[in-house]
């Protein structure tokens, strides 16, 4: 089935993908990385990252998307680091050319 | 009661509400083991913590959303239960209770009470002690004969606390003359689950919904894949072979249709519920919908709708409790804080 959207679903997936493997095989969450869901909460409930997690999950958003903690708002930053929804939202928005790649 | 001024409360201030929730004391030298037989996830938690889980149906719909509490040798269950169901007589058929597991309901007896707000914890401070503010989410204690959980579903500083009904009336005045000072004020039902559709926190007396598993509503976390309890066979077939998932949309409009479709005219999602928010000047809503298109920014068509249906990355808001710190902020200097736009989505 063909989807017609103008928003970059194939982009977006493939973000979230890195995310959930980044989640498994850095910060230990113990789901498959199939079964990680894009609005479940990181911190607090849900995958239940603690402060390290924290430090683990901004080295790797410098790493691998170049996403650097110290520019840009620290509340947008705080805010972005709610789900992988969100992450995801930061990634498009600090790196647009991202959400383009086929 | 106005909404507008129950929300204020709840995203800006400090809210109280009688709760919805139900007690139970699990106890008996076979506790543990009964508990760990009725609880979908693996049963990890110490003395004063809880674990947030659910109760399934074969089909593996949630049908109660459960709270596990460690105390001592026994278990207090913290339930909130979907319409038309007896939680009593569903605990008695998965616990069965007998001479080594006693179970009893502590509701009859007690008052329960739901305190939310990015001040909550202020306030309860100086309404029951300064420990509250190191109390962790999802931690709880018992002191003077009350218990006070930290939980809750609005997506701020949340805490049910319970005491024995014939000691609650002094309690109850003594709540409502130091909340004097934070403006508290008692809140509807309606406005605590829109703060829990806002916050795309589950809310089972809305959506315990026939189809829907723990898999679709983004819940697998709460459940176990390794452990058998009642819906856990259903749930593994779900799980092998996903085809939905629920997704937080706005809207322009009041939306009445039940079906939504994609830009080709296909049918794509079906609406779970939606409710209108005076915050994010929108309507919200929850819908299911096809994994190929369960995307943030994602735009679907209702019939007789003008305006798009877009599926949101949640939460629809900015919390304040993100950004309230008990050790520098207070609730009577709040002004001089700075803070991002309350609602955290682009709403159309």
């Amino acid at each position: 089935m063909t989807i017609i959207t103008n928003v970059p679903i194939a982009a977006r997936e493939r973000t979230l993908a890195h995310l959930r493997t980044a989640l498994v095989e850095r910060m230990n969450v113990k789901h498959p990385v199939e079964d990680i869901d894009p609005d479940v909460a990181l911190f607090g409930s849900g995958y239940g990252l603690d402060s390290l997690d924290a430090v683990e999950l901004v080295v790797f958003l410098e790493t691998r998307f170049g996403i650097k903690s110290t520019e840009g708002d620290p509340m947008q930053m705080r805010a972005a680091m709610r789900t992988l929804n969100t992450l995801t939202d930061l990634i498009f928005q600090r790196k647009p050319e991202l959400a383009h790649v086929a | 009661m106005s909404l507008e001024l129950d929300m204020l409360a709840l995203r800006q201030g400090v809210a109280w509400s009688e709760s919805v929730k139900t007690c139970f004391r699990v106890s008996g030298p076979k506790a543990l083991q009964a508990v760990n037989r009725l609880c979908p996830r693996e049963l990890y938690i110490r003395e004063g913590q809880m674990l947030a889980t659910l109760l399934l149906d074969e089909s593996a719909k949630p049908i109660a959303d459960l709270l596990v509490c460690a105390e001592g040798d026994d278990f207090l269950l913290l339930i909130e239960t979907a319409p038309g169901l007896d939680i009593a007589v569903i605990l008695s058929e998965r616990l069965r209770p007998d001479g080594e597991i006693s179970l009893s309901d502590l509701t009859p007896e007690h008052d329960l009470i739901g305190i939310d707000g990015p001040y909550a914890w202020e306030l309860l401070s100086e309404w029951l002690s300064p420990e509250v503010i190191g109390l962790p989410y999802l931690g709880f204690y018992r002191s003077r004969g009350f218990y006070c959980f930290r939980a809750g579903s609005s997506g701020e500083y949340a805490y049910q606390w319970m005491i024995p009904k014939k000691e609650s009336p002094a309690w109850r005045e003594r709540l409502l003359r130091i909340g004097a000072h934070f403006d508290l004020r008692q809140v509807s039902q309606p406005a605590l689950d829109l703060c829990a559709l806002e916050n795309f926190s589950f809310n089972v007396r809305r959506e315990s919904v026939p189809g829907i598993t723990p898999v679709e509503l983004q819940l697998g976390w709460r459940v176990s894949l390794h452990k058998t309890f009642v819906g856990s066979d259903a749930l593994r077939l779900r799980r092998a072979e996903p085809r939905q998932r629920v997704s937080l949309f706005s809207c322009g409009q009041a939306l009445s249709a039940e079906t939504l479709f994609d830009p080709e005219g296909r049918p794509a999602a079906s609406v779970i519920h939606s409710a209108y928010s005076p915050d994010c000047r929108a309507w919200l809503g929850l819908a299911l919908v096809n994994r190929e298109l369960a995307y943030t920014g994602v735009e679907l068509k209702a019939e007789g709708l003008e305006s798009p249906v877009r599926l949101l990355s949640a939460p629809a808001v900015n919390n304040r409790s993100l950004y309230v710190d008990p050790q520098r902020h207070s609730y009577a200097s709040r002004q001089d804080m700075t803070l991002p736009p309350l609602v955290a989505a682009e709403i159309p």
